[in-house]
């Protein structure tokens, strides 16, 4: 499903990918690592969000380095930040509705992510965690292949951390995803497998144990 | 919303009955409701604070002036407009405002066939007072009409989106900067219509058509209109009026009116935060 080579980030004098190469087949990945370990950097280089310096990113056999996320979002990746980006000033609906334009798909989604209750608000009156479970439903209303997650518990209480882990458990064997995280034993259950990234690099990996 | 319509209709056609004068006084307000209105919408709807519509209202007004059938040029005045807005604000803030000044100042020297310069030049053609009335009643309705459904549409809701976060429209498969094009694009329309109005409503044009009058009048009509679409109409006769009768006593009256209008807002606003 999705193939990296040799790829490698730099900004200025600071490495933060180096020649990284990874496959990964249709699943549930767990990305974790230190702050700075370049877990993010790889997320927005998969999304178009970010160039990388060298290296190549395939998806679907389709090569999408340096393709605008506009596009690698049509092509079936989407995204969700560690800061959620939201449509501020639209109600929940409005932003669902803006990913996938279909009214049908729009409370299908808002069902799977307990957002009943909040369609009719303003995205910026919302709570810190409700706004996290927005853009993930926003991102996962797109109908991708393969959905990113920064950091998705950060930030989030006990309540709403136990709530993202039970949609997560509903999404497995629907959605193929690659989760970064500080606390990979969240994921346990989840994840197929599980990466840790140091310096850029791919320090270990082990499959999910239950 | 047809409610809405019907008051206005009714609001604009008073007018008609009350004499030229405060029949022409009324034309420059429909006119310049056009223009606040297509401001208004770049400002709330596409996110773009801009003191240049002005250009393509001036630009529309001569381009008609010098040859009618220039006026197919209009739909491009965007172009230059968004070549100004897109590329000039990264140099520099208030880029936009500073190409109409610097249009106000060039457009003096401007000279064709002897024509032209501070005088500027004559419309070749003319309308009674009640038909351009009833045809600028008409653009204005259809201008609020149009808006409003836009608004309120999937191509509103883009447009929406990319003004609240540009990432996350990336993120979630919108071009920004298409919308942003289009938003644009409908907005300098409208502005260019009111210029053409403008021009024939005078049968002159003259370098003012760029002076900050018409670069800062849609700003401060949208900031007493409360961002209501319907009160921009209503702010363009207040502002429109009170310029007019109070202009005998004092001139240049607009530019303390405007200069009061700001003031005031910022003092309710800053009260407000206070509350």
């Amino acid at each position: 499903m999705l193939r990296i080579c040799d790829l490698s980030k730099v900004y200025g004098r600071t490495v933060v990918l180096r020649g990284l190469n990874l496959e990964l087949k249709d699943g549930i990945y767990c990305f974790f690592g230190p702050n700075g370990s370049g877990k993010t950097t790889l997320l927005r280089i998969i999304s178009g969000f970010e160039k990388p310096s060298c290296g190549r990113v395939f998806f679907e056999g389709k090569e999408i380095t340096g393709l605008s996320p506009q596009r690698i979002v049509k092509m079936g990746i989407a995204i969700a930040f560690q800061l959620p980006r939201v449509f501020w000033n639209l109600d929940v609906e409005q932003n669902i509705f803006l990913a996938c334009m279909d009214k049908k798909k729009v409370k299908e989604v808002v069902k799977t992510f307990r957002l009943e209750e909040d369609v009719k608000t303003i995205a910026k009156k919302l709570s810190q965690g409700k706004i996290k479970l927005l853009q993930i439903s926003m991102s996962y209303a797109t109908n991708p292949r393969l959905l990113l997650l920064d950091e998705p518990f950060a930030g989030l209480d006990v309540g709403n951390v136990r709530l993202l882990i039970e949609i997560l458990k509903e999404l497995v064997g629907k959605k193929s995803m690659i989760i970064t995280s500080h606390r990979p034993k969240l994921l346990r259950g989840i994840a197929n497998k599980f990466f840790e990234i140091r310096g850029g690099k791919i320090a270990g990996s082990y499959e999910n144990p239950t | 919303m047809l409610t809405k319509i019907l008051l206005i209709t009714l609001f604009l056609l008073f007018p008609l009955f009350l004499g030229y004068y405060t029949t022409f006084i009324a034309l420059i307000s429909i006119i310049l409701g056009i223009l606040t209105i297509s401001w208004h919408f770049m400002e709330k709807e596409i996110g773009w604070v801009s003191f240049g519509h002005s250009v393509p209202f001036g630009i529309a007004a001569y381009l008609l002036a010098l040859n009618p059938t220039l006026l197919f040029l209009t739909p491009f005045i965007f172009l230059i407009f968004l070549f100004f807005s897109f590329f000039g604000r990264r140099l520099f803030p208030f880029a936009t405002f500073i190409a109409s000044i610097a249009l106000w100042n060039v457009s003096h020297y401007f000279v064709l066939n002897g024509k032209g310069g501070e005088e500027g030049f004559g419309v070749p053609f003319s309308m009674s007072l009640g038909n351009l009335y009833t045809l600028s009643m008409a653009l204005l309705l259809f201008c609020y009409v149009f808006f409003e459904i836009i608004s309120k549409s999937n191509l509103g809701l883009k447009i929406k989106a990319v003004r609240d976060d540009e990432i996350a429209a990336k993120s979630v498969g919108i071009d920004p900067i298409r919308f942003k094009i289009v938003g644009f694009f409908f907005s300098t329309t409208f502005a260019s219509v009111a210029g053409v109005l403008h021009a024939v409503s005078f049968s002159h044009v003259s370098p003012s058509v760029f002076s900050p009058f018409y670069a800062l009048f849609p700003f401060v009509v949208s900031k007493i209109s409360f961002d209501k679409r319907w009160a921009c109409i209503v702010g363009s006769f207040v502002i429109v009026s009170l310029s007019h009768s109070l202009s005998a006593f004092l001139p240049e009256t607009h530019y303390i009116l405007y200069s009061v209008v700001l003031m005031m807002i910022a003092v309710v606003k800053k009260n407000a935060e206070n509350l």
